[in-house]
Parts: structure tokens; sequence; C-alpha cells
């Protein structure tokens, strides 16, 4: 597999509010080689700060386009939310190891924009057959991304904090107790939900994985800075879907 | 007056480049990375990431820290070692089309040794880098700090091999002219000027340093002026090639870098910010020249000299 560079066109670029950004841009050749569970390497036309790692929710190879959630943290974030339409920005892409929709039941557990990356893969799951529960968690209504669509696919638990006092990993939890069985389970977004999950493996049995975040400079294997793992595999090539206990290290 | 054909060959001592552009080590990977959507055979050389003598995993994550101007690294050279480059890694670099040139990394002046006597006798290897100038691996003392032991690495190593050897130096020395002709004195073919030089990030938010081993090694944009006085003082001392390196990433920086006296130039952190950095720098380059009417590098430096002889008036 190989990777394109593309110079992509900003279509909209939305705030949901002052931490979270919603990017759509034209960018073709990206759009049309992705893989639920790859990553982009995205950076503004005009920035002097390298690019930035992110896994889109959504892409359609015949628009060629791709959507991005954004959550704000520094510089480098700040100016791809700040883009507008028009504007132009580098893509690089489809990068990493994609995920593999092996058979049996699966759970997705996703919290804030760690939602968006699971947004793929559940499509993919679901375009399989496969029995997909999706199990989402944000610190406000309106950050539940793609909740909708998580919904047209399997049966969503929402969990928004401070509402009600079952968090999404305790009703995951007392799904397993309640008898559900899934053979593989996928985190994003939230070390405590990546812990949860850990922890009650060994008694359920299902396979865990985790996406992982990790500074990279290149994101395809050419600066070494992303290794993970007690191997210290590099997450852009090997990831950056790892095995759950990657998550806690 | 434009030249309608440009020729971009280069030569630095024995060896034949048909650009001056080529990866910084360390930079640049085709064995463990998703296969290039250019053809690596029209970059001028390829230069591996350092090996080592034995393997080693590298330096503890976080590995990298972004600066306003550059980035701050502290990989420390993950290495299969040098059996298993050779027999593994090496083939697949051979495969590519361009000259290769292995950069090796040394604790000792033995290992040096070493390392260049197990390339020696492999066709596929054009040259030999001997990484001197490392700041995050854990020497006892760093080789292009200390010009004895520099000269010690660069002879132990002339020794084992009849290869063209350069000797890659750190900018964290109070002359890199004087490091430069110590190089050449034991036997080093050229020397690549600058490795990155020593830096830190702190969090301000956990008021904790940003990499993983504390400090690390500054490389991009910030680092160009610093090269450039480097290459001009390496140049004016040693009489040996100089291939420069330290962010470049314009086909100005590339013609600066000339000026201040290099042969050849190596491209790093400017991949990151743009993988198609080195395809583009030899468009670029051959744009250039092209457009200022000057038919080949050489003919480039020529005007360069030219440029920086005092005229009768000056004198």
């Amino acid at each position: 597999m190989s990777w394109a560079r593309e110079m992509a066109t900003v279509y909209s670029c939305v705030h949901l509010d002052d931490t979270v950004a919603r990017l759509e841009i034209e960018s073709p050749d990206v759009a049309r080689a992705m893989n639920p569970g790859q990553f982009v390497m995205v950076r503004p036309e005009q920035s002097s700060l390298l690019p930035r790692a992110m896994a889109p929710s959504e892409w359609d190879p015949v628009k060629g386009r791709v959507i991005l959630y954004i959550r704000i943290v520094g510089p480098g974030t700040q100016a791809l939310s700040a883009l507008q339409h028009g504007d132009r920005l580098m893509v690089i892409g489809p990068l990493g190891t994609p995920v593999r929709p092996e058979e049996g039941a699966w759970a997705l557990l996703g919290r804030g924009v760690g939602i968006t990356p699971l947004l793929p893969v559940a499509k993919e799951l679901g375009r399989r057959g496969h029995d997909v529960r999706i199990y989402l968690s944000a610190r406000a209504q309106h950050l539940l991304l793609e909740a909708d669509a998580f919904a047209a696919i399997g049966p969503v638990t929402c969990h928004v904090d401070g509402q009600g006092a079952s968090s999404v990993s305790l009703q995951f939890i007392k799904d397993l107790q309640d008898g559900y069985r899934p053979r593989r389970v996928l985190v994003c977004g939230s070390r405590r939900l990546t812990a949860q999950v850990a922890a009650w493996q060994g008694v359920y049995g299902y396979e865990a994985q985790v996406f992982l975040e990790e500074k990279m400079a290149c994101g395809i294997g050419w600066c070494k800075g992303c290794a993970t793992g007690p191997e210290w595999h590099l997450l852009c090539v090997d990831g950056p879907t790892r095995p759950i206990e990657e998550g806690l290290l | 007056m434009s030249q309608t054909s440009v020729s971009l060959r280069t030569q630095i001592g024995q060896v034949q480049l048909k650009n001056p552009v080529m990866p910084a080590s360390g930079t640049f990977d085709c064995h463990n990375a998703p296969a290039l959507p250019f053809d690596a055979a029209i970059l001028g050389a390829i230069v591996v990431k350092s090996v080592t003598l034995h393997p080693q995993k590298g330096n503890p994550p976080p590995r990298l820290a972004e600066t306003p101007s550059g980035l701050i690294n502290s990989i420390g050279i993950p290495s299969p070692g040098i059996d298993v480059f050779i027999q593994q890694i090496l083939p697949v670099y051979t495969a590519l089309g361009s000259p290769v040139i292995v950069s090796v990394a040394g604790y000792s002046a033995n290992e040096y040794a070493e390392l260049v006597a197990a390339l020696d006798g492999l066709k596929s290897v054009e040259a030999i880098e001997l990484n001197l100038s490392c700041p995050n691996i854990r020497y006892h003392r760093m080789p292009a700090q200390d010009k004895d032991l520099l000269q010690e690495c660069v002879a132990m190593a002339r020794g084992a091999t009849a290869k063209p050897l350069w000797a890659k130096l750190s900018p964290d020395v109070p002359s890199v002219g004087e490091m430069a002709q110590a190089a050449e004195v034991a036997g080093a073919d050229a020397c690549t000027v600058i490795n990155t030089t020593s830096a830190m990030m702190v969090n301000i938010h956990t008021l904790r340093p940003m990499i993983g081993a504390t400090r690390g090694g500054l490389s991009g944009p910030a680092l160009l002026p610093i090269a450039l006085a480097a290459v001009w003082d390496a140049t004016h001392h040693a009489n040996i090639p100089v291939i420069g390196v330290g962010g470049i990433s314009t086909v100005e920086d590339v013609v600066a870098v000339f000026a201040a006296g290099a042969s050849a130039v190596q491209i790093g952190t400017a991949s990151f910010y743009d993988p198609m950095a080195m395809p583009r720098l030899i468009g670029e380059l051959d744009r250039y020249l092209k457009d200022k009417g000057i038919a080949s590098i050489e003919e480039l430096k020529a005007k360069i000299r030219q440029s920086q002889t005092p005229s009768a008036e000056e004198v």
C-alpha cells in the first residue's frame, strides 16, 4: 500500500463549540483509497507547523470528500479549525493499518472526538452483517458525534457527563453481566474506557483493541517518533489500533 | 539567458551522484514504511538510518516535541544490528536504484571499525557515513565533540575500508571547522555538516520535559543559519567536500548551502513537513539553474567561487 500527498480544498469548517470543529475537505485521491481504521496527516497550506494525524469519520470516494472532527488542543489543531471554505491544506494518506472486520459480534466504545474514527469501522461491520453494539460518551449532548449514523447500524447506548448515574462503561459491563458476549471490542478516546474494557477482558474472553495517539512528525514511518507498546512498534505503520494493553502503558 | 538543459550531476570525492539531493540519515525509510508514491531512483543517493553493531530499541517515548521553528527528536537510533541490516534491510535499499550510503553509529572507535569492516566487501554500499554526532545515544563521550576520539574513530574506520567515508559532525562544538579538519587528517573523504543541536522543551502544564529522555536534537528551519555557518567553517578549514544538512526546505536554502561551500545537500525535517520535499527540490533546482542560465552544478559552484572572490577594487 502506498500513500498519496495531495493539496485538498476545504469545503466547510463548522465549529460545534470552542473545542471541537467539523472539517469537510475535497481530497479525492485520499477518499478513493481510505479504509476503516486508517488515518491521514493534515496541514494547512500556509502553516509553518508539522502535519497533524487525524482519523476521518467519513469519506465519499465518489464525491472525493473526507470529514474530520478536530479536537482543538494546540496551535496545530487551532490552525486547522480556523480554515474556511476554499482554503487549501496538504493531506497525506491513507496511512496506518486498517481494522480487520473479522467475523463475530463487535462492541465499539468511544468518547468525545474519539467517537468519530469508530464510525467507518461500524459501517464496514454493518455492511458485512456483523452484530454491532455502540457505546458513546461525551461531556455534552452536542458532542455525541454522529450518534444518529451509529444508530442506523446497531443499538447505541449514549451517556453525557452529569446525566444519570450509569456511564457507558458501566452499561457495557452490565450488558456483559446480563449475557452479552461480544467477540471483539474496539475503544477510542478514553483511557478510563480502555482500562475498563481491559479489566473485564479476562472474564469475558473478548479480543480488545484501542485506537491510540502518539506524537508523530511524518505519519509514514520515516521519523520513528511514534513508538508505542512493549516492542515500540511504530503507531503510524502498525497502528493506530493496537492491542488494548498498549493503551494502558 | 535561460538554459534549455542542465546537469545536476554531483561529485563528492570518488562518489558520483545524479543530483546533489539525498535524505538525511534517519528521515527516510523504505523497509518499515508504506510504499513510496515516487520513484526513489530520482534521489541523488539514499542515506539509510544509522545502524549500530548490536540491536537496540531506541529511546523511550515521547520521542518528539515540536518547537515554533522546528522539531526536537530523541529517537535514539532503533537498530536491528549490522548483521540483520546487511541480510534483510540493505537489499531493500539496493533495489531502489540510487547509490546507497550506509550510516553507522558506534559506541567506541573499535565499534566503528567493526561496522565499517562488515560493510567493506559489499558492492551495494557506495559510501559509509560515520554518525559521530547523534545527541540521543549514551556515549561516554560524543566523538564529534572530542577531537582525539573523533580522529581515533575515523582512523580506525579508515583502516577497515577503502570505501569513501563521510564524517557527520555536530554543531555543538566551539569550531566545526577544526573538527572537519581533524576528520580530514584522520582519513575522512567528506564531512556531513551538521547533525541536530542539543535542545529541550518543557510542558508548561506538567512542568516536565516534553521528551522522554529529557532532551533531544533540534532540527528544522531553526537549524538552517547554524548549518550555513558550520558548512562555511568546515569548508574554510578542510579540503574535503562537505555535504550540507540542517533546515533546508526550499531551493533557495539549497543554493544558500552551496554558497556556504557545500557540494551536496541532505534533506531531513522538511520531508516531515512535506514527504514530497526531495522530489520537489530536485525539480526546483533543475528549474533554478535553467532560469539562471547555469548549465551544471559545477558551473554553479564556479559562479559561487567567482562571487566570493574579492574584486580588484575590493582588494
